[in-house]
């Protein structure tokens, strides 16, 4: 409820990972591999997953919830540098895949402010 | 001669008695229409809010169905209730006090200026007034301790909406009221401009698994798949809450940004008109309202999107 220091950091890392979204969806109208788009429609909903705990934290109105929802999003920013990692095999540009993985890699260093 | 001075003064007398009930009555009518902008304002926050709750809903939904079409899952719930994971009924709660707080205090202001013997809100007025500053009161709003200033703004806001004797002019409430009111107004804002990409990103999810059923479609369909490319993308238009007020040729789910934009104009107009009756004279006010109902009315023509 409040403009603090973590809460901008969660919102920072909000827009951060609405970037790495949008990417991955002009990435999916390049392709009509099946495969490839599991694996896109995966990674998409992973982070949007993401996004959607993220929101709901800076939402919180109390101080002990909004320290538990912080140190889980914390733990699960070891998930995103996975995800980072496999963009090379699905998102077929290569410029595409490094300007996801560059915005990821900053959202998981943000998280690590928390 | 003396019966023409006494005419001068009286005709002088009459004047001035006329243009003193000109101006009272022109602020009892730019105070009405504050009211008026300040509950437009509040209805259109609340359905962007429930947006992004439908829109949470409805995306979980379509993930469900997307893992059964794959067979992921074999579960289906097709009217199961939803666990909003953005804004849940607490939070949402929280929320609607902060409108309450914002309208509560126009229409206490609307007393103050129409009514000289009693400027009491009405039973219900009273009654949720005092629900509001009990929830605000007891830490309903906020246990963070870095949100104290939106808690005490909500708090200020209603003692004020409760209270029968403390002011006696609106122009001098608005101006005590400045401050709190702009502390709610701005809290709203700042959330409004976060929610909006995650309506965004729900409408655009869908987007890749409507494609990849589309390309399922066309390997056993053929050309008769055109048909489901077609309903691929009349179902992508439709699930966005927002789309008919996007801009055509704008990309489902950006209409978000517009319709939060529109919301933080309203909101701050209600700020503005507020600043206009503390210090400007009705012409100032006049304006100023005028520019809050044209916000409002333009926040508020989502409520008919939204309803279908």
């Amino acid at each position: 409820m409040a403009n603090d220091a973590p809460k901008q950091t969660l919102l920072d890392t909000v827009g951060l990972l609405r970037s790495a979204e949008q990417l991955l969806l002009v990435a999916s109208r390049a392709t009509s591999d099946l495969g490839k788009l599991i694996k896109i429609n995966m990674e998409y909903g992973q982070l949007d997953s993401f996004m959607s705990q993220l929101l709901h934290a800076q939402a919180l109105a109390d101080d002990a919830d909004f320290a538990r929802a912080t140190a889980a999003l914390k733990q699960q920013a070891a998930a995103l540098q996975v995800e980072e990692a496999d963009l090379a095999k699905v998102v077929d540009d290569v410029g595409t895949a490094a300007k996801i993985a560059g915005y990821l890699a900053q959202a998981v260093s943000f998280l690590a402010t928390l | 001669m003396g019966h023409v001075r006494c005419a001068v003064r009286c005709a002088l007398g009459l004047l001035a008695l006329s243009g003193c009930s000109h101006g009272l009555s022109q602020l009892r009518d730019s105070v009405s229409r504050f009211d008026e902008g300040a509950h437009a304002v509040a209805g259109a926050e609340t359905n962007f809010l429930l947006a992004v709750r439908t829109a949470d809903c409805e995306s979980q939904f379509y993930h469900q169905a997307y893992d059964f079409a794959l067979g992921t899952t074999d579960a289906l719930d097709l009217g199961g209730p939803c666990v909003p994971a953005i804004l849940d009924d607490r939070q949402l709660e929280i929320r609607r006090a902060l409108m309450d707080a914002i309208t509560l205090y126009a229409d206490k202001l609307q007393t103050l200026v129409t009514r000289d013997d009693d400027q009491q809100l009405d039973a219900n007025g009273r009654a949720l007034a005092g629900r509001v500053n009990a929830f605000a009161r007891g830490h309903g709003v906020t246990k963070l301790s870095v949100a104290s200033e939106v808690e005490a703004a909500v708090i200020e806001l209603t003692d004020l909406a409760l209270d029968a004797v403390r002011f006696e002019s609106a122009k001098r409430a608005a101006a005590s009221m400045a401050r709190p009111l702009g502390e709610v107004v701005h809290e709203l804002e700042r959330e409004n401009s976060s929610f909006a990409p995650a309506i965004a990103a729900k409408v655009e999810g869908l987007e890749p698994q409507l494609h990849l059923a589309a390309v399922a479609a066309r390997q056993h369909r053929g050309a008769a798949s055109f048909l489901d490319v077609i309903e691929a993308r009349r179902i992508l238009l439709a699930a966005d809450p927002f789309g008919a007020t996007r801009p055509p040729g704008a990309a489902p789910g950006s209409g978000s940004d517009d319709v939060a934009g529109r919301l933080d104009a309203a909101l701050e107009a209600v700020v503005q008109a507020n600043a206009a009756l503390a210090q400007a004279g009705t012409g100032g006010l006049l304006a100023a309202v005028n520019d809050l109902i044209a916000k409002a009315q333009s926040a508020q023509s989502l409520q008919a999107t939204l309803a279908r």
